[in-house]
């Protein structure tokens, strides 16, 4: 199908809105390296920087989705998980403080006050999430919402 | 153990693959503290079961290796090396992984730890 060229047509404000979206994500982007910047290269503790910490992932396994967070050195009592129908927000704090009485040769692991949430995709069962915690992985099972899972129908003969 | 990491890019080659996926090489962020009597370093492996990680010490350089696997496959290797100077007592080197951190401890040779003299009235 022949569309009629029209060069014109992305003029005006849609345009002006779209150059001032992209110099805003220019500017997070700036502010994010500069923030890395500070120090030995890791950005430190802060309320209002998002640190990269922790290093999560969210992937959708059919019935359930997965949320996976590297929480290394965080116990369960040290972590805050809440869910909604549509939303699951992690949050805690890492504390890496150097070892008392020692000298400190190499620091990289960093202290990280955290909080991320995540939208999911589509509607989740709250009442039947969980959440476990091995080897400073935290792993929450989001299982979607009951109208969501498929349904098995039955076959009649007539 | 020197402060002083050692370069090992030839590290970072695919392990033989068996027709599983190969693992991705990782570097785990890591600290380093001495006092008088010993060297401990902090590593966070998260996902490591504590079976599965590897610590080799020689003459010249220590390794340590956390394996992150996903049923038989191994998906991550967590891998980092530093330089070792001699005042390490190879004997006395233990590691314990707690909540994906894994802290080794190193002691210093008798040689090397403080020593009080007794200065002798004449």
């Amino acid at each position: 199908m022949l569309t009629l060229w029209t060069p014109y047509r992305n003029w005006g404000f849609g345009n002006l809105r779209r150059t001032l979206s992209a110099m805003d994500a220019l500017r997070r982007e700036m502010d994010y390296m500069l923030d890395r910047a500070d120090g030995d290269g890791r950005a430190e503790p802060s309320e209002t920087s998002w640190t990269g910490w922790p290093c999560c992932s969210l992937r959708d396994e059919g019935e359930r989705f997965v949320v996976r967070a590297e929480v290394p050195g965080l116990s369960e009592k040290e972590l805050d998980v809440k869910v909604t129908a549509n939303t699951v927000a992690i949050s805690g704090e890492r504390k890496a403080e150097p070892l008392a009485g020692y000298s400190v040769h190499r620091k990289e692991r960093g202290t990280y006050k955290f909080s991320r949430s995540f939208a999911v995709p589509v509607k989740i069962d709250p009442d039947r999430a969980e959440a476990k915690i091995k080897n400073g992985v935290l792993e929450l099972s989001l299982p979607k919402a009951a109208e969501l899972q498929p349904k098995q129908i039955a076959v009649k003969s007539s | 153990m020197a402060n002083q990491e050692l370069a090992r890019n030839e590290d970072s080659r695919q392990i033989q693959s068996d027709g599983s996926a190969e693992p991705q090489w990782l570097t785990p962020a890591v600290d380093i503290y001495e006092n008088d009597k010993e060297y401990v370093l902090l590593a966070d492996l998260p996902g490591v079961e504590p079976d599965a990680v590897n610590v080799h010490l020689d003459a010249s350089e220590l390794r340590i290796q956390g394996h992150v696997k996903s049923g038989e496959e191994t998906t991550h290797v967590y891998t980092r090396a530093f330089q070792v100077g001699p005042g390490i007592d190879s004997t006395k080197v233990s590691a314990e992984m707690k909540h994906g951190v894994l802290r080794l401890t190193a002691r210093k040779s008798d040689a090397l730890q403080p020593r009080q003299i007794k200065v002798k009235a004449n």
